[in-house]
């Protein structure tokens, strides 16, 4: 689901942010922690002033902090695999 | 897990009491329940209570839908004199402890399916250990589910209302989960937000 939503927003087709549907702090909270919510939308649906108050509402919970945007963790990786790649091809060679 | 009862702390009916909106719990598809010691408070007016009429109006309105509930420390400040009462009075968190003697009640006599639901205002609460089926909801988070849900307009418009009143809300968004509680529901599912 996740990934259909990033998706379709890279293609520029409107659709529903997965915040839209969330109607308790909890769900938003969770949503950040998870990955699947986007800390500034937090911010504003939660009526926050800052990041601050987002990291304290949730390790009140003990709620990891937030995770990076999944498409951010995937454009990290694939920069990294051909380096880890040549790693492995390197050591194995030795 | 379903929710089946409310039980709201002093500090949110005082809120809602204060700008005339205990009807914001009306809504709740389930019976709210209201200890002793919590009726007592609001009812006898603590410092910046709004008048006991508003309570007592809302209590007769509701009928069957709110009821109060017997605690021993409610039973115990029932029994005092009248003279020796500000003793008791000193006891620190006195509604939120009948509410956790109210809660070990709920623990042993609720079904395993069943779940209640605790709206505080008092940041004590946030550590006081319910058992495992009792969700703590704060004023503020309680609002802005309201907000989210269409039912009032603004949760900073409700909290200014109330500060206009002379009272302050922290807005704290915290929310526990009963231990038991099922994770794909939550308290929104039973209430209904077109209704009262």
């Amino acid at each position: 689901m996740i990934c259909a939503f990033f998706d379709a927003q890279r293609k520029g087709v409107s659709v529903t942010r997965p915040i839209e549907k969330m109607r308790t702090t909890t769900q938003i909270l969770e949503g950040v922690a998870s990955g699947i919510v986007d800390p500034d939308e937090a911010i504003e649906a939660l009526h926050m002033n800052n990041r601050a108050e987002l990291l304290n509402a949730l390790a009140d919970r003990h709620l990891p902090p937030p995770k990076p945007p999944k498409e951010q963790v995937e454009a990290e990786l694939a920069a990294a695999m051909p380096l880890l790649l040549r790693m492995e091809a390197a050591i194995r060679g030795s | 897990m379903a929710l089946e009862i409310v039980i709201p702390d002093s500090g949110p009916l005082m809120s809602l009491g204060r700008v005339n909106r205990l009807d914001l719990l009306d809504r709740f598809a389930c019976p709210i329940l209201i200890t002793d010691m919590v009726a007592d408070e609001v009812l006898r007016g603590m410092p910046g209570a709004p008048d006991a009429s508003v309570f007592k109006e809302w209590f007769d309105r509701r009928g069957n839908q709110i009821q109060t509930v017997e605690t021993s420390i409610g039973i115990l400040w029932r029994a005092v004199p009248p003279e020796q009462k500000d003793l008791l009075r000193r006891i620190k968190d006195a509604g939120e402890t009948s509410i956790w003697q109210f809660a070990n009640t709920l623990e042993r006599t609720m079904s395993p399916s069943d779940e209640a639901l605790l709206l505080f205002e008092d940041s004590a609460v946030k550590k006081m250990d319910f058992g495992p089926k009792v969700t703590k909801v704060t004023t503020w988070s309680f609002f802005l589910g309201l907000e989210r849900m269409g039912v009032i307009p603004s949760a900073d418009g409700l909290i200014a209302e109330i500060a206009d009143q002379k009272r302050v809300i922290v807005r704290d968004p915290f929310e526990s989960r009963a231990p038991e509680s099922d994770l794909s529901t939550d308290w929104t599912e039973r209430y209904r937000p077109g209704d009262s």
